[in-house]
């Protein structure tokens, strides 16, 4: 039996990318809508249990009229709150081991997706205001980026100080992996492209995915250049990159003799007195 | 009279699509395991029961051609 392919958090998600937290507002944002749907309901309760009383009373006319009015204003009801789950629900923020996804329900029409790379990441800053968030323990973290990028803001989310704390964490941790890499000599794009926007980020990933085919397969045609054809990679295979190292220096050392002895041959026709193109 | 009837019943057309929108964005962009099901089925059953309730009363109720407030 096949199993079910993995369903994709984000559209630029890639196999190996670990998701560490999903995070949505908090509650207290949800709630407004429920406040505003028992206001509105309210009126409609007391009119129909004062009419069942008989303390208020109404002409059959109006009461055809309301027998329509009554439904279609509980079924508007019904249609705010699940607009305010749509909107509240949908709205999460991922954090992943390489990356910080913001997908944005606005409406029902309207989705947005932006992505910001670890390593962009300048600065993270928790805000909490008002009586309501200090007491229920949320607020906004504010993600600054690096050069005109817009800034990343986490709103009005449950305990903002931790989460800014471990976005910091995760800030640091991929910056060693990368120096890491660097030093190794497995990453070739260390420095961050200009041109490199958040909202582009799925062009980026596929950037990255071309650059290190190019590197493997520039690998893959040096060591079959050096090893007879052997079909082997040095992407990150240490010893093999040691292997290249030795071939290549193998090589120099031919070219170098190489050199030598025609130089010897040339001082030895000169000193014969003979013609030589230099 | 029978005006409002069918402007009743456009607005439940209306009411219709939207819920569908509003059921599809659940479906396609809500997360495996998480509310968003249990959601949908209550708000079905919520608007369905409505629906169902205010047929019942307009059955009931005797609709002339034309009427004045």
């Amino acid at each position: 039996m096949k199993e079910k392919e993995e369903k994709k958090l984000f559209p630029a998600q890639e196999k190996s990318e670990l998701v560490l937290d999903i995070i949505r507002k908090h509650w207290f944002n949800y709630v407004v809508f429920w406040f505003l749907a028992v206001l509105m309901s309210v009126p409609i309760f007391v009119g129909i249990a004062l009419w069942s009383n008989g303390t208020i009373t109404i002409s059959p006319l109006w009461e055809n009229i309301l027998i329509l009015l009554i439904p279609a204003y509980l079924l508007f009801i019904l249609g705010l709150l699940i607009y305010g789950f749509v909107d509240f629900y949908l709205d999460v923020y991922i954090v992943t081991d390489r990356r910080i996804v913001d997908i944005a329900q606005n409406g029902l029409f309207k989705r947005t997706i932006s992505e910001l790379n670890l390593r962009q990441i300048q600065d993270v800053k928790a805000t909490v205001t008002g009586i309501a968030s200090t007491l229920l323990h949320f607020g906004d973290v504010n993600i600054q980026t690096a050069g005109d990028k817009p800034n990343f803001v986490f709103q009005a989310i449950p305990h903002p100080y931790e989460i800014s704390k471990k976005i910091l964490d995760l800030h640091e941790a991929y910056l060693q992996e990368l120096e890491k890499k660097a030093k190794k000599g497995t990453y070739r794009n260390f420095e961050e492209p200009d041109e490199l926007d958040r909202n582009k980020s799925i062009e980026l990933t596929e950037n990255t995915e071309k650059e290190d085919s190019k590197s493997e397969s520039l690998n893959k045609t040096l060591t079959e250049k050096w090893f007879d054809g052997e079909s082997e990679t040095c992407y990150s295979d240490e010893s093999c990159r040691q292997k290249l190292l030795d071939g290549v220096n193998k090589h120099l050392a031919e070219e170098r003799s190489k050199l030598k002895t025609e130089s010897k041959e040339k001082e030895g026709e000169l000193k014969e007195g003979k013609e030589v193109d230099l | 009279m029978l005006s409002l009837l069918f402007v009743y019943i456009g607005f439940l057309v209306l009411y219709a699509i939207y819920s569908a929108m509003a059921i599809y964005h659940l479906r396609r962009f809500g997360y495996v395991g998480d509310l968003t099901k249990s959601v949908s089925v209550v708000y079905i059953l919520l608007s369905v029961m409505v629906i169902v309730f205010s047929i019942i009363l307009i059955t009931t109720r005797n609709w002339p051609a034309s009427f004045s407030v």
